[in-house]
């Protein structure tokens, strides 16, 4: 009986412990964020991918129904020169994780179908080429060096 | 034995709830008011770059630097469409005010639009209120911001078909420290945080400029 009550209490521990990833084995996405857009423009996702498994993965769309379009951007950035194009995939090699943040990779919510304000959520549901899609909800925030 | 095993088992539990144990907040926490030392590299004189020219503000009024009535300010290029570096830079600044306290009223925000198709004054002001700190949004027609990117040593360039609305222009990123002479004494990277910023400004100010 204590025993079965130690294996409760470890299960118990390791779920809490774990909330706040989506997994679709081998892949998981955590951190998700997007950035409060100024009225009218385009707003920027942000997210980690976590590749657990022993081969590459590709996270290949990503859709939201804040926007009518969602797209993967890739930043280069090199001697004060930044240049912005869409991307098909971002590839996460085996055993890495790759973040989509700010001045790097990331996600463009475009045509935006309600304003999107600090403290709303947004589901995302992302597409790897592998067939995996999971879902996970990404907080507005206002982003960059906002004192709140 | 069956004590041994319960106490292990606890143990390994703990271990692993520490192990999945969620990680820092990654969301950009605010600077903190007391920030942290920077060595503060020294202003420069870029003879070569910068200068004068005369756009049109968010008002629809005239401006050149010469209206900045002695102010020091920070010019930089971007767009209202622009989804992460603009917003990163306008919201630094509000960070970079914050920093500089009582002389903040000395220090203007130019931002320059490299979109003078989707930049309306009207667009400007909309955008520029939502970061509220006063920034003046300038805009012209394509060859007067050829002009002056081209006198900052900045590049901007974009790929759009005839009746696309939603393109996106690469441009350059540095953001330029302008004294009340109207001369760049510093260019600050993207990377380049409002600790920073504020230091060398403050630099600027102490220097009796």
């Amino acid at each position: 009986m204590v025993q079965l009550c130690a294996y409760a209490f470890f299960v118990a521990l390791f779920s809490a412990g774990c909330a706040e990833q989506e997994i679709g084995d081998p892949i998981a996405v955590r951190d998700a964020w997007i950035r409060e857009p100024p009225p009218r423009s385009p707003a920027a996702g942000y997210l980690v991918i976590e590749n657990r498994g022993g081969d590459s993965v590709e996270l290949i769309a990503a859709e939201t129904q804040a926007a009518e379009r969602t797209e993967i951007h890739i930043m280069e950035h090199s001697n004060g020169r930044m240049t912005m194009r869409k991307a098909d995939s971002v590839s996460v090699p085996a055993g890495e994780e790759i973040e989509l943040e700010s001045g790097g990779t990331h996600l463009m919510l475009m045509q935006l179908r309600q304003p999107l304000k600090a403290g709303d959520e947004v589901e995302l549901q992302l597409s790897f080429a592998d067939g995996t899609q999971l879902k996970i909800m990404a907080p507005v925030r206002k982003g960059g060096y906002a004192s709140n | 034995m069956r004590r041994i095993n319960i106490w292990l088992l606890c143990c390994c539990a703990l271990a692993c709830a520490l192990a999945c144990a969620d990680p820092p907040d990654p969301v950009e926490t605010p600077a903190a008011q007391t920030a942290p030392a920077v060595e503060v590299p020294p202003l420069q004189d870029y003879g070569g770059i910068g200068g004068d020219f005369s756009l049109v503000d968010q008002q629809g009024e005239p401006f050149a630097l010469k209206d900045l009535d002695g102010r020091a300010a920070m010019l930089f290029f971007g767009y209202t469409f622009c989804p992460d570096i603009c917003p990163v830079t306008l919201s630094k600044m509000g960070r970079v005010y914050q920093l500089l306290g009582e002389r903040e009223e000395d220090l203007a925000t130019l931002f320059i639009s490299v979109d003078p198709e989707r930049d309306t004054a009207e667009k400007l002001k909309e955008y520029l209120a939502y970061f509220d700190i006063g920034a003046i949004g300038l805009h012209g027609d394509k060859s007067q911001i050829d002009e002056v990117i081209g006198q900052y040593g900045g590049h901007y360039s974009f790929d759009k078909e005839e009746g696309q609305t939603d393109y996106f222009v690469d441009h350059s990123t540095y953001t330029y420290l302008i004294d009340e002479k109207g001369k760049v004494r510093f260019l600050f990277r993207q990377s380049d945080g409002p600790e920073l910023m504020a230091a060398v400004t403050q630099q600027l100010f102490a220097n009796g400029e």
